[in-house]
This record gives structure tokens, sequence and C-alpha cells, in this order.
């Protein structure tokens, strides 16, 4: 909506008062003309007012830290009002307090304000929609322009990268810090290493299963060579005493047959007397009840006394002193032999533990269960399925290795040596109740010797001297009877598993088998019980190094679980998920897919890291290449190219061109040139005229007025494009244009500004300027009647604000 | 701090960007996550969304 010129002219006022009596000077008021010349003494303020003003309409013209600190203390309270305007009825009114304002590199908020517009609270952004100031400085050369607008470019780039890139509590910041979470969790998934430590673990396990099949080899050697010994062993002894202890036998037959005979002729003469003193009717119940239990008696005892010949004969000793020295001995052995079973024949109790263990898991795994850890200890860590898988492995092998040779053999010694040591410990408790037996035997021989005598003491008296030499007599037939068992245990112990071709077979075959000699076989024990000893440090060796292979693929596998349960169930990454739609990995995808899919993540991750971390470098480059230009045009040396100069050189080179590009600076300035470019790599302004003439001129060989000139014409063309949507009221200030009214060129600024205001007649424009002239000078000296009312006008007006305000014109 | 109205800083920050890129002849600026970092500024996940899924 455009309005007319009468409502600027008698309407428009500005006012600016500030409470505190030591506040900086202001304009306490700016009357208003369509084009206005504001002429005034130097430190009255005219600049901070009109900078207050570009404030108050949202605009921060201070680039400086010290300047604008400067301001805020200075100043203090102010009021600020603005009436006459379209679209306002009243005025608008800004109370603030210059001292709560935020930093220079601030956007300028409602909170710096209490604005009213009509009276009533408004925002800022209502009071831009109504009116909008701009100050276009004179003063500054154009070099000196652009110097600043680049010096401000950095600044603006370097306050935003702290917001949105600062290297804490940024946006960016705030990014690579989720990016880096999310990558220290894939940090320890190495794909290559869990191959590289898979197939290590597959050849440990080789290793382990051949050093295992080493040292059985190693024990069936050993189990075979003690074997064939033992049997040289009873073969010799067999050969060498086997004829004499047969003919000792038959002797001891011959000998114990009549021990016996002589036994029962005693006995039966012993009958007969005992029954002639039987004739005593009273007794005869008695003694035949004594005879009864002595019958009994004489029994255990020959009981007794075969099953000590029995356990001597088991126990591989002559006598009961024996047997308790042979038992540490036989004990030591069993147990050595125990320990090697224990090693070769643990199979078939393992493979039927691992079969029950095998079934309940199996129905586990058809529960769903299969992935479940059940196994964690010591860094290793097994599912259900992993633990079935290693069960079944060891059963297969177990079950390869179970029907040894060595086992065989190993089981048959222990079982004899189990059946020596029993006989061993049992005898000397049984020797005890030997002696018991003799003990209660002869009570009842002395109970029956009674009862005869008390019949007849010369039949007692026969009948004593006929159990003394039964006793004897029965104790030699004892004695012959455990001596022939004796050496019939020997004989048999020297021919057990057969008789010597029989044995001599057996060693044959066995010597054959392992391709010795007899005499080779000593030697070869020895040697091999050396190798078994190195076989089984082999073994356990290959265990070990099999198990910490195993360990290291389990830990990897481990951290991959981890790290997919991480990523598919934690809060904190649910970012990720949604990034990857899809491809992320599941706890129930196969290890393999899970590790695929975590490098491919972890290599977004690296790449989004890397993209964010160079960012915040090249916005740092970005501000320091703004800086090194704003230092080229300030001191007009054109340094070398280092980070983005030369990119920036061109596009605001470019971009500042346009400045030359109004056809009232191509005609006035550069001849009526057809286009114009700034160079900032020669630092020149470089045209071509209407007949195609190149033409080139250093920047700082245009005059302050041309530069200013150029500047104003830029700046006017480009008001229209600074926001959205232009505000309804525009107040555009030249500020400091004295250097430019002074060099005459005041008519080419008067045809511009009108021409501006004739396209734009909602614009009010302020041309202020430093006092030019000795004004009461002039009029103390006659001035011409048609100048000296203007003089007395301006007089008044300089005696009492000590500035004043008045239409421009050419 | 509630801006008073769009910042034209972040506007013109992005248009510098725009030039320095257009007049590289190598790789510039990111302007792409100049944008994010802006459109974004309160939400960093979705930042680091729109760079994962940019790769």
């Amino acid at each position: 909506m455009s309005r007319s010129r009468s409502q600027w002219s008698c309407c428009v006022r500005i006012s600016l008062t500030a409470e505190r009596a030591d506040a900086l000077p202001l304009l306490p008021e700016i009357p208003d003309y369509p084009i206005c010349r504001l002429e005034g003494y130097n430190g009255i303020g005219k600049t901070l007012s009109l900078r207050i003003l570009e404030i108050c309409t949202g605009r921060q013209p201070y680039r400086t830290k010290s300047a604008w600190d400067s301001l805020r203390k200075s100043l203090g309270p102010v009021t600020v009002v603005v009436s006459g305007l379209a679209g306002v009825d009243d005025a608008i009114e800004w109370r603030f307090d210059t001292t709560t304002w935020d930093d220079v590199g601030d956007a300028v908020t409602d909170d710096w304000f209490d604005i009213r517009i009509d009276g009533r609270s408004a925002q800022l952004s209502e009071v831009q929609s109504l009116l909008s100031v701009h100050r276009i400085p004179g003063n500054e050369g154009l070099v000196g322009t652009l110097s600043g607008q680049v010096a401000a470019d950095s600044a603006l780039v370097k306050a935003w990268s702290q917001r949105f890139a600062g290297r804490e509590q940024s946006p960016l910041a705030s990014t690579e810090a989720l990016l880096a979470r999310a990558r220290e969790l894939l940090t320890p998934i190495d794909g290559p290493l869990v191959t590289e430590f898979r197939k290590q673990a597959a050849e440990e396990t080789a290793r382990a299963d051949d050093a295992r099949t080493a040292l059985q080899a190693a024990e069936t050697h050993l189990a075979r060579i003690e074997e064939a010994g033992s049997l040289l062993s009873r073969l010799s002894e067999l050969e060498a005493a086997g004829e004499d202890m047969s003919s000792a036998l038959l002797e001891l037959d011959v000998e114990l047959e009549r021990a016996e005979a002589g036994v029962k002729t005693i006995r039966e003469e012993l009958t007969i007397v005992e029954q002639r003193a039987e004739a005593t009717e009273g007794m005869r119940v008695s003694l035949t009840k004594a005879r009864g239990l002595q019958d009994t008696r004489l029994k255990r005892l020959e009981g007794a006394v075969e099953m000590k010949a029995q356990l001597l004969r088991e126990g591989e000793v002559e006598d009961v002193a024996q047997a308790g020295t042979a038992i540490p001995a036989v004990r030591s052995e069993l147990q050595r032999l125990l320990v090697r079973r224990a090693a070769v024949d643990a199979g078939p109790q393992m493979r039927k533990l691992i079969d029950g263990l095998n079934q309940l898991l199996s129905s586990a795994e058809s529960e769903g269960l299969s992935s479940q850890e059940l196994i964690a200890t010591s860094g290793v860590t097994l599912s259900v399925a992993e633990t079935r898988d290693a069960f079944e492995r060891r059963a297969s092998y177990l079950s390869d290795t179970d029907d040894s040779e060595a086992g065989m053999v190993l089981a048959r010694r222990i079982a004899e040596g189990s059946a020596r040591l029993r006989a061993l410990e049992a005898l000397p408790d049984h020797e005890g109740k030997v002696q018991r037996a003799r003990e209660l035997l002869s009570e009842a021989d002395e109970q029956v010797r009674e009862l005869v005598d008390a019949v007849d003491e010369d039949i007692s008296k026969k009948a004593e001297e006929l159990r003394t030499s039964l006793r004897e007599a029965e104790e030699n037939a004892r004695q012959t009877a455990l001596a022939r068992a004796s050496l019939r245990r020997r004989q048999e112990l020297l021919a057990s598993g057969g008789s010597a071709p029989e044995l001599r077979t057996r060693l044959d075959a066995l010597l054959g088998l392992l391709e010795l000699s007899e005499t080779a076989l000593a030697e070869a024990a020895t040697e091999a019980r050396t190798t078994l000893s190195a076989k089984q440090i082999a073994k356990e060796t290959a265990d070990h190094r099999e198990r910490e292979a195993k360990a290291r693929v389990d830990h990897q596998e481990r951290l991959v679980a981890d790290a997919v349960m991480a990523i598919t169930d934690d809060e904190e990454f649910s970012w990720l998920r949604y990034a990857m739609k899809g491809r992320t990995p599941h706890p129930s995808d196969p290890p393999d897919r899970q590790i695929e899919l975590l490098t491919l993540l972890r290599d977004r991750i690296d790449s989004a890291a890397d993209r964010a971390g160079r960012f915040a470098n090249d916005i740092d480059g970005v501000w320091r290449s703004l800086d090194d230009l704003a230092t080229e045009l300030k001191t007009a040396q054109v340094g070398p190219d280092k980070g983005y100069l030369s990119a920036i050189r061109r596009s605001l080179g470019q971009r500042y061109s346009d400045y030359f590009n109004e056809p009232a600076v191509r005609t006035a300035l550069l001849q009526g040139a057809e286009s114009a470019h700034i160079n900032f790599e020669e630092m020149t302004v470089d045209w071509q005229d209407i007949h195609g003439q190149r033409h080139s001129r250093p920047l700082e060989a245009f005059s302050s007025g041309e530069q200013a000139f150029a500047y104003t014409r830029a700046m006017l063309a480009g008001l229209d494009f600074q926001q959205p949507v232009p505000a309804r009221n525009r107040l555009i200030a030249l500020d400091e244009f004295g250097a430019f009214v002074a060099r005459n060129r005041v008519d080419a600024l008067v045809a511009m500004l009108k021409t501006h205001s004739t396209a734009h007649e909602d614009d009010r424009i302020l041309v202020v300027l430093p006092l030019s002239e000795n004004y009461a000078e002039q009029l103390e000296a006659n001035p011409p009647s048609h100048t000296k009312p203007r003089l007395e006008l301006i007089a008044r007006q300089l005696r009492e604000k000590k500035y004043f305000v008045e239409e421009l014109v050419g | 701090m509630s801006p008073a109205a769009p910042d034209p800083r972040a506007k013109r920050v992005l248009e510098l960007l725009e030039g320095i890129y257009e007049a590289q002849e190598e790789d510039g600026p990111d302007i792409e996550l100049a944008r994010l970092l802006r459109r974004f500024a309160d939400e960093p996940e979705q930042i680091a969304v729109e760079l994962l899924r940019a790769d």
C-alpha cells in the first residue's frame, strides 16, 4: 500500500529520549521530508540515533564487541517513539535498557524491548512489518566497505559455526557424540578376525585330536610292551621251575594222603575208647552233645584253614606276615592302573552321560531355546545348540577311541590286582578267625575229655593220649595241605592264561606286533614310558590351546551378540534402527550375517563421522578465509592462496560486482560500460565499454565520492531484496556523506535519490552530514534576500538543537 | 531466547557456502550438512539418521 507524500511530511515524527543524564547524546527529534538533509555538529549523536533505530527494527548494525559493549554501558534506559506511520493509528513506542542487551553476536529479540503499538503490547515481528530502517554509510570507501562486509560475513560464519558446529554443545557435537557412541559399540567387531579365530580354532581342534590319538597309541604301545614283559617273566619262571614244582606237588599229595589216613586211624581208635567211656549211662547224653560240638568246631576250623589257604593263594603270599608287606605295593600298582584306565576307559560312561544330556538339550531346542546362553564361565559362553553340538563331537570322538586294546588289558590287570588286594587285606582278620576256631575246638576237646575221664580213669588216660596224637596228626595234615595249596597256587600263577607253549605263542605274537626281541623289551618299556609322558604333555598342551582358541572365538561371538542385542533392543539406538530401515542385524540372524551387517553399519557410521568431522574444519576454514580476504582488501595486498580463499575471491567478486552493474553506476563511473566485474585476485574493477574496449581500474583508484555513489546506488537497489516482505514504511539514512557533498556531486546524488523516491513512494530518505559551512557568518554578511530566510531558519535550529533539517534539493 | 523472525544470518551463511561451493573446483564445504544442522538443530538423532542414509 502506498500513501501520499503529504502523509510523510505532515505526520511522521521520530523522537529518542535517554533517561540517564550521563548517557550518550541522541538526536531528540527527526522531522520528516521525502528527501531530507540533516546537518549538525560532530558528537551530537547522529549516527548513534540511526543505529538505535536500526536495532529497534530488528537489525544489528554493530560488528565489533568493543563498540557494542561501549554502547550498552553508556546509554542505559531509552524511549523511542515513532508516530504517523502508515498502518499505525498513533505511534510505535520502544522502552529498553541497553545494559540488559545480549552480546554483539546474538540476534535482536523481543527480550530486548518493551514494545507498544498504539498502546498495546506488541512483538518485534509486528514492528518489522510496519517499519524498517536502513543506514548507508558514506564515509567508508568502497574498499573499506567491502572489507567491512567481508569481515562481517566472517563474523557471521564464525558465530554460525559456534552455534551449529561448535566443539561442545552444538547440533554437530551432539550428532558426533551419537555416532561415536554407536561406533564405540561396534569397535570390537572385526569380521576378518572372527574368521581367522575360527580357522585357528579348527586347526587347534585338529591338533588336539591328533595329540589325543597319539596319546592313545602310546598307551596301547606301552600296554603291549608291559603285557609282553609280564608274559616273558611268567614264562621264564614257569620253564625254570615248572618240573620241580610238579614233582614236589606229587610228593605233597602223597604226604597229605598219608597224614589224613593217620588222622582217620587215630580218630577211629579214639572213638572206640570214648564209646567205652560212654558206658556210664549218666554221662552218655552229655558226652554225645560234647562230641557234636567237637565235630562242629572241628569243621569250622577246617573251613577257616581252607579259606586261609585260598586267601594266601589269591594274595600270592606264603604267610600272613608277607601279606602286610605286600599290601602297599599292590595298592600303589592298582592305583596307577586305575589312573591309566580312567584316561582310556571313560568312554562308555561318558557316552552314556552325553547321550542323556543330549536328549535333554534336543528337547530344549525343539522348544525354541537353541540360541539361549547355557554355559558361561571364564570368558567362554555356549548356547544350548552349541553345547549339544560340542557334546556330539565329543561322543563321536569317544566312540572312535573306546575299544582300545590297552583298555582291555588294563581292565584285566585291574581286576586281578583288586582281587589280590582284597585277599591280602582279608588275611589278618581271617588269621584271627582261624585262631578263634582253634581255641573253640580245644575247649570242645577238653569238655569231651572231662566227660570221658569221669567214666574211667584208664580209658580217660588212653583217650587223652589219642587226642594228643590226633591233634598232632591233624596239625601235620593241615600244614601239609597248606604247603600243597601254596605250591599249587604258585604253579597256577606261573601258568596263568595257559600253559608254557600257550604263553610262548602269545608272547611271540606280541613281540611280532611290537617288532621287538625279548632282550629289547626292557629298554623299549623305558622308552615307551618316556614317550607316553611326552604325549601326555603334548595332549594337555593341545587341549589348552584348543580351549584358548575356542574361547577367543566365543569372545568375539559374544561381542557380536552383545552389539546385536544393543542395536535391537536399546532405546539409545532407536535412531540407528530407523536410519538403517531393516538393515540392522537381529539376534535370530546367522552369526556370519550379523557380522556382515555390523560391518556395513560400522562403515556407514565411520563415513558419517568422517563427514561430520570434516565439516567442523571446513566451516572454520570458511570464516578464516573470509578474514584473510577482509585483510587483503584492507591492506590492498593479495596474499597466497590457502583454504577457501581463492573460491571466496571468485564467489564474492561475482556478488559485489552487482554494485557496479547498476545502469546509473556504469554510466557515472564506467563510461557506460556494458558489464563490470570486481576482480579480487587483482583488486580491480574490470569492465568493457560500448565499443568493446576492455578496461581495468584498481579499486583504490576510485575517489571516495565515486565509491560512495556506486555503493549507495547498489544499496538502494538492493533494499527491496533484503527481506522477504518489505516493511510498509522504510527510513533510509545516508550517513556521513560529507565527502560526497563536498565534491559537488550533490546534484548527481539528488538525481539518484529522486529517481529512487519516484519508484518507491513509501521510502523516506535522510541524508546526514556534518556541519559543512559557517551559516552564522553567512547570515551576518548580509546574504541575498532570497537566501536569508533559509539561513535564519538554519541558525535558529543550530542554536536550539545543534543540528538543522531541511528538504534536500538539487 | 526466541528469534523475532526467521534468522537472515543463517540464510546468508548458506548463501556464502553455496557461492564457495560453486566457485570451488574441488570439494567445497558440505552444504547439505549445513542445511541439516540448521533444519534439525534440536534433533541430533535426525541429523545422524540423514548422514547414515546419505552414504
